[in-house]
């Protein structure tokens, strides 16, 4: 345990002391500016959601709505299946975090820290798997998904029901293991020093143990990032619930979303207001997430 | 471990396993049957194509003009905030913010901002300079797809830059700050060796992302002008499921996943290489 | 230990192809209906938010008030329909009736994928078959394969005021190729060299419509894509070309009097050239007519919108747009029919299209007062003896990306016309002999 704060204070970025002065009020205003430059599209889409019909896209263009209104919002909560595909993402990215960031992180170290037989290919394979357009995967995932053993009526050879069609289990399983993240971690593990583990070896803790208690906790970081970019992904992913969902109970945001997007007529209020919405879960995540990159900064500046 | 690898093989291994069968075949999912087997033809009709080499070409313009301005303006993004200031979390999350915003909603207020009465046009008209027809011109289509996409890939990039820097030991820093670097050097002969590692792994996940685009430039552009955004992913797509042959679609696939790994290794090479200077 | 993994996973993922290769080939013998039962499967095209809310809280109810079938409807978006479909046939999970357009009745036909209606069409009065549109444009060789919900058109549509501003006469709409020419001309707006106000606008937002555009003039110069037998390409005859060579001079040169190749115009409403001035014609078709009523009404006051013009033909594009099919695996074909019938009773396919927007499945519904009232229906019902479709044949989407690629290329002058046509011809062929 000493060992694993002793790296920990060790681990301090360079920019960890606070500024002071009028060199910290430049930044702000250096920062805020880049900002605002990469948040102009968004201010757009933010002020579309509450813009009435007759006010979307004038000319000259206009950012604050002459007429604000939370009917668009309104509209997407009571009478569409926003709030039900909301609850089906929820639960879909959630549990993609949970998985990744336990699978990923594990598996990430090992492809850093351990040296085993195979371990090279078994790691192109997962890497390379993530190249394949998923084109050409949504067929045999389809047909993995509903011939999978003894889910939805099927017997154990896959035959007779639907499987896991139209279930969260079945919208779960290609994002279950998502390689960019397994590749993220080994990424970072392999910068981390080796005496930590060298230690801990002479001290006799096992392998496990040393990813455990060691490497993990100074790994906050990159779980954050993992669960940050896992949820993201979840929560974007449209190709395969459009193909594994059929019913509007299943239904994830960005089927949705699509909805209001459908081609021919555009309801940009909507469209922009259950986007949104949307957005809330996946901002909450990031700040619980920094909460973490900013921890390992005070830390240092209080211990350090 | 078990059940991990048990679904690594289940839901990624398998299914490109059988894709691979697929683009061996002549598969039309309309047709009765199943697959049938015909060997390589499927990889000979598109390598005879000079739509897919047009297309290659698209792709790698494409994620290669992406690349050059996302990778610098994300590290860039990372350092500014990296670091205790007033409203650094809010800038975080603002910067972020593109995203977690759906590709869709994105990508449809893009389309306005470039349109001929759209925002960039007005500015453009405020400044006395005639519009630009951004998505509907062959010389600027492609250009313009590349500045939305960078812009969308902004945040992502920043965050994994931001954990590169902060697993960068303090004391190395401050050791070279006593040795009289100056904040340059510093960055320059300890901070960037060190940020290799993600670098390569925001480089490599940018490229296979980037190269297997297809929503984004499916609404602004569906390819065009003239084919001058249709990247390999497009004509895939339009092969599997506009003209049901799915066989030919899957070798295109497989194509383009060695041009992916191609992209990826060159990429890897050329940094690791780097880093070690 | 490791090594021992991973020829694990090499055996699983052979052992399991194999399988799925099995699967994969079985499908019509593993698949039919949907397991789970006595409920109908209906899929719709669209994503329309008004019409999702008339199938499901009006006509379903109706209808299984009516039939004591249960009807499970889901809607996928037009863009979406045909990677469902793909998965649907490969997993066996197709559902009982669905819909398309028209354009895939062949493929879908030829590969047994949908049944021929033509026993059930037999028990249904002879007056009614005769009174509902578009059916022959869901024929192949003879036999229907799809039942047309409604039709949709390309009509030629002008602003009255920007007419009377360039002193033109707004009750006398261009009638032949002369007067369209003559009149964007007059109606076109220049700023420098720079367009400021097109004098007449295709739709071209990208080149499926390009060429839809192109189809209409083709029509009207009595040609035709393909001949009879829909195994020659015939759209580089001197027809064609003539066509082709009259719509890339709106926008070649000095004298153009169009512009806007790629821009968004389809269900364009508000930002509809048209709408915000920057075009004083344009050939629009139904759909995006409507999207301009709902979204700028104001402007859609002084929009009309003129019958197909006449050159050696007065015809125009259109036809029967989107359709239903019933699955060949389904098991309930004839509660499938049921509904397809119960949608096409004449009250049921004007309150779809009124709902919907389009050409209405029936043609006695010309004369009903609600239909004859709506500004953008009344004048395509009209013209519904003018509107000519697509071929049906099999490659026909492959075919008309031939053609399209290089109507692009001629409408933005890279190459000319008759080079166009010649060589997307040329293409089409080696493509349709290859088979």
């Amino acid at each position: 345990m000493s060992l694993a704060t002793a790296g920990r204070d060790r681990m301090v970025a360079d920019r960890a002391r606070p500024h002071r002065g009028p060199a910290r009020w430049r930044r702000t205003a250096l920062t805020g500016m880049a900002t605002l430059l990469v948040v102009t599209p968004f201010l757009w889409m933010l002020s579309l959601a509450f813009k009435p019909p007759t006010e979307v896209f004038t000319y000259p263009p206009r950012l604050l709505p002459q007429q604000p209104t939370l009917d668009n919002f309104v509209y997407v909560w009571e009478t569409t299946n926003i709030p039900v595909a909301l609850t089906n993402s929820l639960v879909v990215s959630f549990l993609t975090v949970l998985v990744n960031c336990l699978v990923a992180t594990a598996a990430g170290y090992a492809f850093a820290r351990v040296d085993f037989g195979g371990s090279k290919l078994l790691f192109i394979l997962v890497l390379g798997s993530a190249m394949v357009p998923a084109v050409v995967q949504l067929i045999p995932l389809f047909l993995v998904t509903r011939h999978f053993p003894l889910a939805g009526g099927n017997d154990i050879l896959g035959q007779g029901g639907t499987g896991l069609l139209d279930t969260h289990a079945g919208l779960l399983l290609p994002l279950l293991v998502q390689p960019l993240n397994v590749f993220l971690a080994r990424q970072y593990f392999l910068d981390m020093p080796d005496e930590l583990a060298d230690a801990a070896r002479v001290d006799g803790a096992g392998e496990l143990r040393i990813f455990w208690r060691i490497y993990l906790p100074l790994g906050k970081p990159i779980v954050a990032t993992i669960a940050v970019l896992s949820f993201t992904g979840a929560w974007e992913d449209f190709l395969w619930p459009l193909v594994v969902v059929s019913s509007p109970d299943m239904q994830t945001l960005p089927l949705a979303l699509s909805s209001f997007a459908a081609s021919g007529v555009v309801q940009y209020g909507p469209l922009m207001a259950s986007t949104v919405i949307a957005i809330v879960p996946a901002l909450l995540i990031f700040l619980a997430g920094q909460r973490h990159f900013v921890h390992g900064l005070g830390s240092g500046g209080v211990k350090g | 471990m078990l059940p991990a690898v048990a679904a690594l093989v289940v839901v990624t291994l398998l299914p490109i396993a059988y894709g691979f069968y697929l683009s061996l075949t002549s598969y039309n999912p309309v047709e009765r049957g199943g697959p049938r087997f015909h060997g390589l033809d499927g990889y000979v009709a598109v390598l005879s194509s000079g739509q897919f080499w047009q297309a290659v070409l698209v792709t790698i313009q494409y994620a290669a003009g992406t690349l050059i301005l996302t990778v610098p303006a994300a590290l860039g993004l990372a350092l500014l905030v990296n670091g205790r200031f007033p409203g650094v979390a809010l800038f975080r999350s603002m910067l972020f913010l593109p995203r977690v915003v759906s590709l869709v909603a994105v990508s449809m207020i893009w389309l306005w901002l470039y349109s001929r009465d759209g925002l960039f046009n007005y500015v453009l008209d405020l400044v006395g300079l005639p519009p630009v027809s951004f998505l509907t011109d062959e010389d600027t289509a492609l250009l313009s797809l590349i500045l939305m996409r960078a812009w969308k890939a902004l945040g992502g990039g920043m965050i994994i830059f931001l954990a590169g820097l902060q697993a960068i030991p303090k004391d190395l820093l401050e050791a070279a700050a006593v040795d009289g670097c100056g904040r340059w050097r510093q960055f320059r002969h300890v901070t960037l060796p060190l940020l290799v590692p993600i670098t390569i792994y925001v480089v490599v996940v940018d490229v296979i992302y980037l190269a297997q685009s297809f929503s984004e430039i499916y609404i602004l552009t569906s390819g065009g002008p003239l084919s001058s955004t249709t990247v390999v992913n497009m004509l895939i797509y339009k092969e599997a499921f506009e003209n049901y042959r799915l066989g030919h679609a899957s070798a295109m696939a497989f194509l383009l996943f060695c041009l992916i790994f191609a992209l990826a290794y060159l990429n890897i090479r050329v940094l690791s290489r780097g880093g070690r200077r | 230990m490791r090594r021992r993994v991973t020829l694990c996973v090499m055996s699983g993922i052979a052992a399991a192809t194999m399988v799925l290769t099995a699967c994969g080939s079985g499908d019509g013998a593993a698949g039919g209906n949907a397991p789970g039962g006595e409920t109908l499967r209906v899929w719709f095209p669209g994503n329309l938010s008004n019409e999702i809310e008339w199938v499901e809280n009006e006509l379903v109810p109706a209808f299984e008030g009516e039939h004591d079938i249960d009807v499970q409807v889901e809607f996928v978006d037009w863009g979406d329909l045909s990677t469902r479909l793909s998965t649907a046939f490969a997993g066996g999970t197709a559902p009982d009736v669905f819909g398309h357009g028209t354009a895939a009745t062949a493929g879908f036909a030829a590969n047994g994928r949908v049944i021929a209606l033509d026993d059930y069409l037999a028990d249904l009065p002879a007056e009614d078959i005769a009174d509902m549109t578009f059916l022959d444009h869901g024929k192949i060789d003879g036999q229907q394969f799809i039942m047309p919900l409604r039709g949709f058109g390309y009509l030629l549509a002008y602003r009255t005021d920007l007419f009377e501003e360039a002193g033109l006469d707004p009750f006398a709409s261009p009638q032949t190729w002369d007067d369209l020419r003559a009149a964007a001309e007059q109606l076109t707006v220049r700023d420098g060299d720079r367009i400021e106000r097109a004098g007449v606008i295709l739709p071209a937002d990208n080149p499926t419509s390009m060429t839809q555009a192109f189809a209409t003039f083709l029509f009207q110069a009595g040609g035709s894509f393909l001949d009879e037998s829909g195994a020659k390409v015939t759209w580089n005859s001197p027809e064609g070309k003539e066509a082709l060579n009259f719509l890339t001079e709106l926008y070649a040169g000095p004298d153009a009097v169009a512009d806007g190749l790629g821009e968004p115009t389809s269900g364009a409403g508000a930002q509809h050239p048209l709408v915000t001035g920057r075009a004083a014609m344009s050939l629009i078709d139904d759909a995006t007519l409507k999207s301009i009523y709902e979204q700028a009404p104001d402007v859609a006051e002084s929009i009309q919108v003129s019958a197909p013009l006449g050159e050696a033909v007065t015809a125009s594009f259109g036809g029967a747009g989107n359709g239903l099919f019933i699955s060949a695996d389904s098991k309930m074909q004839d509660e499938a029919w049921a509904f397809i019938e119960f949608l096409l009773e004449p009250e049921n396919a004007k309150a779809y299209v009124e709902v919907v927007g389009g050409i209405p499945a029936r043609s006695s519904l010309a004369e009903d007062p609600d239909i004859a009232a709506t500004p953008y229906l009344k004048p395509y019902v009209d013209a519904v003896a003018q509107f000519r479709g697509n071929p049906n044949v099999e490659l026909w989407t492959q075919l008309r990306d031939i053609l399209s690629a290089q109507v692009e290329r001629a409408l933005r002058g890279v190459t000319s016309a008759d080079e166009a046509l010649d060589a997307s011809a040329a293409e089409a062929t080696a493509l349709l002999e290859q088979g």
